[in-house]
């Protein structure tokens, strides 16, 4: 079995090989790079870098929504450090951030995998797959919030045909409610990761494969030494924006559980919503967001470092 | 040998999956039949019920005001919607595309200058962008509020439009360089034509977000007259009297516009979104 | 592409307005003052629209009642158009205080008197003083003894509630009750908690859930504790657990009193004894309502809002084939005073400074709780209560019968004060309400919270 350690450019000749004869196509267009990051760095900067500084600077003070504020200094985060609320609020979104966005990429590598060996009807399953991320979370939170209740929920009911517990309070109980959960933000996110996994897979050079079949391989073995590091940047890609969306994603989560029950499904959305508009802690509420930016930030730059190793160019 | 087996298990595996997905829309568009009774007595039954067609009308005539229908909330989107998308396509997609031309470590210090910006949680962008809005008499603006959304997108799009653009290959370039196209002919005339697939793929994230997201819509956007069909459903669940059969009929309405939308678009996606490389 | 550069022009136009506002916004922390620019004066001849908030859904009582008077409000004053604005529950207790001190704000406003939007309204002086509003049909003596807390320490009036609902109404269906063998006593006031959580363990012997209620809601679990702690502590108690929030008052009461603790144990015990439906914890009003009107409950929690709402829609739609009765909840002990029901007149109007109709808005609101608009609006499109005491409800026809007996029972039997609906939601239900979904868990125990309670007013008080 070949380790292949370079994916092939079918055309020959890598981009990096051609940068470095310059010339010409690098020069104008670097050019162009800065005029045309000028409105990017703009709207960046009014919609996102404003508010965000606004909300650091928040975070060092108290406002109850209107009126004025006033400086506290670091009394927020000490409150927060204080309570145990922030910390468990952290542990509950790492657990829905981590396994939500790694049983996605997960997922939808098999399903990618499985479809692109040419199967029948693959056009069909492209466009079909993608529907949970096109439906209103407000329909898909009330949908599986009703199909996980215990006594009229489908969930519970095609556990019973299978002989399996058919009784569990899911959204009842701060043991289980994050299943019912990560299950509706899985059903959601396979769609786009499958398509983005297509296409890395049906990038790979077909010959690679069918050598590699008639070399005696298994599926699971094309799988794992041909497929999956063959398509690493990718799959590093499409796993850091899972896991970005998945720690910033409210409003599935907000609608089905409201964080509940008794606050055992709160991840730091919705505590920093609770925070802000039920308590009218403002400054709290920018703090406990400051602190998941933070995480947020460390995760990022982990994910791009770990899709820039494997780049191949 | 692929063996049957694993042929098999495939299938098996593709079909329950696909079930998975399709299921729960025909449940909702048949909850949109049913009566409250129904809905909770018998979820799953499929012809043993009395067809309430009635919620449907409903649904559609439960619009901003009495005499509107539930199109308006339609057209509110579709003008956030566009907006949005074109924000965020003009802006992203020539600056991650010249951007490919930087030294790869100008590169990464873009891409991560921009995916910075995602980290913020939208709950706390909410509030500034409701102050100045309402400083500059901007709320209740729909397309000032697709701005927003397009904005927000400015990073996701630029991070996959750049990793597309950077495998671009540049003997292609070369050539139109060699024809005498300019660095921007290049761009509009060659590239983007054979981009169609991150693009398409990165406008759909767009459309998704801006098409679903109710956080920044619900405060920028509080006139019942210029809220997109996101926020307008809301006005069905109320806490102490809730129709469940015209909400559920309204949802399976605003959900249908935009499925249809993406099986028109989706030939463009012939192999996948192809993210690195060129799809043949 | 010519689209490229308009939406590059639109960004760089954009930007600068924006990020010289945005910067000046931070800077300078202005309040939105109480300009003397919007009229003041007498309400005008030109046309004008008014635009009122009500609670969603659309068919609401609220909803209805509000197009009602809206309909006879622009008959007598043809150059008024009245636009209904519909905000959800969620949004009314958070979210909306942005909206009400915007400069889109709406002319009436929906603000719940035990939420955080109506405490910083006050403190932020955003409210419109009703004095006149109030004084001019006599409205104070109306309402009768509510009226005292809605009176703020400025000697102004800033919100009018305009219905009167009762909760804690423990609604039974007559028929599986007897299935079960269940009586309920005389005076429909089940004994003690034993006696509740027996009557629960019948109800699920015979294949019923026991209590139906909405668990999963961020103030049902509340309204139990509201029903028990009247019952449960010294009247003087009582008087200063609904009081000490504010700081010009002693705290004479503390939260790790027994009585307290013996109030959050029943609940405990009631659900480690399975008196509610299965799932509750997960569970919204109309989800237990539906389990109800289909006949799967013995009993409901509920409020006085359902006979004229819920109840009567599901028997017209032949859902519901019962006529319920009613009950209520235990007390706790017999420390305290009776257990009775609990009113509310929280859901109330004010008119938000921001409003630039503050005159019309007046005489709408004027109208809306004389006699005459809480008649028509509360009473004949509703259905509920009015907050007034002087409309008389017996002659109508479109009372619901269930309606009245609780109308009557309540005037022979007196009702208690709740407390979370007496304190600021950030202190009472807002914080209390997690924390008993964590007691029903088993996760907290009583006196833990009892403990964090007390914490929380000495902290919420030195904020003033």
């Amino acid at each position: 079995m070949t380790n292949l350690g370079k994916q092939k450019n079918p055309k020959e000749l890598s981009p990096s090989k051609f940068r470095k004869n310059k010339v010409g196509l690098g020069a104008v267009n670097r050019r162009w790079a800065i005029i045309s990051l000028v409105p990017v760095a703009g709207l960046l900067f009014i919609f996102l870098a404003l508010p965000a500084m606004y909300s650091i600077w928040l975070s060092f003070n108290k406002w109850p929504g209107i009126g004025t504020t006033k400086f506290v200094g670091t009394q927020n985060y000490e409150t927060l450090f204080e309570e145990g609320r922030l910390a468990e609020s952290i542990r509950i979104t790492l657990l829905y951030t981590f396994t939500t966005s790694f049983l996605i990429v997960g997922i939808a590598l098999l399903l990618a995998f499985a479809v692109s060996s040419n199967m029948k009807g693959s056009r069909f399953f492209r466009v079909v797959w993608f529907f949970p991320g096109v439906a209103p979370p407000a329909a898909v939170a009330i949908f599986w919030s009703l199909g996980f209740q215990p006594d009229i929920g489908v969930v519970n009911s095609v556990m019973g045909l299978f002989g399996l517990p058919s009784d569990t309070q899911w959204l009842a109980e701060s043991a289980t409610v994050m299943g019912p959960v990560i299950f509706a933000g899985i059903w959601i996110g396979v769609g786009f990761a499958f398509l983005v996994l297509l296409g890395a897979v049906e990038g790979i050079d077909v010959s690679l494969r069918e050598a590699s079949m008639i070399d005696g391989a298994s599926r699971r073995q094309q799988l794992t030494q041909i497929v999956i590091p063959l398509i690493g940047p990718v799959l590093f890609t499409i796993l850091t924006l899972q896991l970005i969306w998945n720690f910033n994603g409210f409003n599935l989560v907000f609608a089905m559980t409201d964080g509940g029950p008794g606050r055992s499904s709160e991840i730091l959305p919705i505590f920093t919503y609770i925070e802000a508009f039920r308590f009218g802690r403002f400054g709290t509420a920018s703090a406990a967001a400051v602190i998941g930016a933070i995480f947020l930030l460390i995760l990022g730059w982990l994910g791009i470092r770990m899709s820039r190793s494997r780049q191949l160019d | 040998m692929i063996t049957r087996i694993g042929r098999i298990s495939a299938y098996v595996a593709v079909i329950a999956w696909t079930a998975l997905i399709l299921l729960p829309f025909f449940f909702v568009s048949l909850f949109g039949l049913k009566s409250n009774t129904a809905i909770f007595a018998n979820p799953l039954g499929i012809f043993d019920f009395v067809p309430q067609w009635q919620n449907y009308v409903t649904a559609w005539n439960a619009g901003p005001s009495s005499d509107a229908t539930i199109g308006v909330f339609f057209t509110n989107s579709a003008i956030i919607a566009i907006t949005a998308l074109l924000t965020s396509l003009g802006v992203a997609v020539p600056a991650a595309y010249f951007t490919s031309f930087l030294t790869r470590q100008w590169n990464q210090r873009i891409l991560l200058a921009v995916i910075a910006g995602t980290v913020v949680p939208i709950i706390l962008l909410v509030i500034p962008y409701f102050r100045a809005f309402n400083e500059l008499g901007l709320l209740n603006n729909t397309v000032a509020t697709g701005i927003i959304y397009g904005s927000l997108n400015i990073p996701t799009a630029f991070l996959l439009m750049n990793r597309f653009f950077i495998d671009f290959p540049r003997e292609i370039l070369e050539a139109a360089l060699l024809d005498g196209l300019g660095p921007l002919g290049t761009f509009l005339k060659l590239v983007l034509p054979l981009s169609k697939g991150p693009i398409v793929a990165v406008s759909i994230l767009n459309l998704v977000f801006a098409w679903t997201d109710y956080q920044i819509s619900i405060v920028l956007l509080n006139r019942r007259d210029s809220q997109p069909i996101s926020v307008g459903l809301l006005s069905f669940i109320g806490d102490f009297s809730a129709d469940y059969g015209p909400m559920f009929a309204g949802l399976a309405l605003a959900s249908l516009p935009v499925l249809l939308l993406y099986i028109i678009f989706s030939r463009y996606i012939t192999k996948g979104i192809a993210l690195g490389g060129m799809s043949k | 592409m010519i689209v490229t550069s308009k939406s590059r022009w639109w960004a760089i136009a954009a930007s600068l307005p924006i990020t010289a506002l945005v910067l000046a916004g931070c800077a300078v922390e202005t309040t939105p003052e109480a300009t003397t620019t919007m009229e003041s004066s007498a309400p005008t001849e030109e046309p004008v629209t008014l635009v009122v908030q009500f609670e969603v859904p659309e068919d609401s009582p609220a909803a209805r009642g509000w197009k009602a008077v809206a309909d006879v409000f622009e008959d007598m004053y043809p150059n008024v158009t009245i636009e209904l604005s519909g905000i959800t529950n969620e949004a009314k207790g958070g979210p909306n205080l942005q909206v009400l001190t915007s400069n889109g704000a709406p002319d009436i406003g929906l603000i719940p008197l035990n939420s955080n939007v109506y405490t910083q309204m006050l403190r932020a002086g955003e409210l419109v003083p009703l004095n006149d509003v109030f004084e001019a049909d006599n409205f104070p003596d109306r309402l009768g003894p509510a009226s005292a807390a809605l009176l703020q320490a400025d000697g102004n009036y800033y919100a009018a509630p305009n219905t009167a609902a009762y909760y804690n109404v423990v609604y039974t269906n007559p028929a599986v009750l007897k299935a079960a063998g269940v009586t309920i006593p005389a005076n429909r006031v089940f004994e003690s908690p034993a006696a509740l959580i027996e009557a629960g363990k019948k109800c699920s012997a015979a294949g019923f859930a026991g209590l139906a209620f909405g668990g999963g809601t961020n103030y049902m679990s509340g309204w139990m504790f509201d029903a028990g702690l009247a019952t449960a502590v010294p009247s003087e108690d009582f008087t200063n657990y609904i009081s000490n929030w504010k700081s010009n008052v002693d705290i004479t009461a503390d939260y790790t009193a027994p009585g307290v603790e013996a109030v959050l144990d029943a609940l405990e015990s009631y659900a480690n004894a399975g008196l509610y439906q299965s799932g509750y914890l997960a569970q919204d009003g109309p989800a237990s309502e539906a389990l109800f009107t289909t006949g799967g409950a013995c009993m409901l929690l509920s409020g006085s809002w359902l006979p004229g709402g819920v109840f009567t829609t599901a028997t017209e739609s032949g859902e519901m084939s019962f006529e319920p009765s009613f009950a209520v909840l235990p007390p706790v002990n017999n420390v305290g005073a009776p257990s009775r029901l609990q009113p509310y007149y929280g859901n109330a109007y004010g008119i938000p400074m921001q409003s630039k109709n503050h005159a019309w808005a007046k005489k709408l609101l004027q109208y809306y709780i004389s006699d005459a608009g809480q008649l028509l609006g509360q009473v004949e499109a509703a259905g509920v209560l009015p907050a007034v005491t002087t409309v008389d409800i017996s002659a109508s026809d479109s009372f619901s019968p269930l309606l009245k007996e609780i109308v009557a029972y309540v005037a022979e039997y007196g009702s208690n004060p709740g407390w979370t609906s007496e304190l600021p939601g950030a202190l009472g239900q807002i914080y209390i309400v997690p924390l008993i979904q964590q007691l029903q868990e088993g996760r907290i125990t009583s006196a833990e919270i009892g403990v964090l309670m007390q914490a929380e007013l000495v902290k919420f008080r030195a904020e003033g």
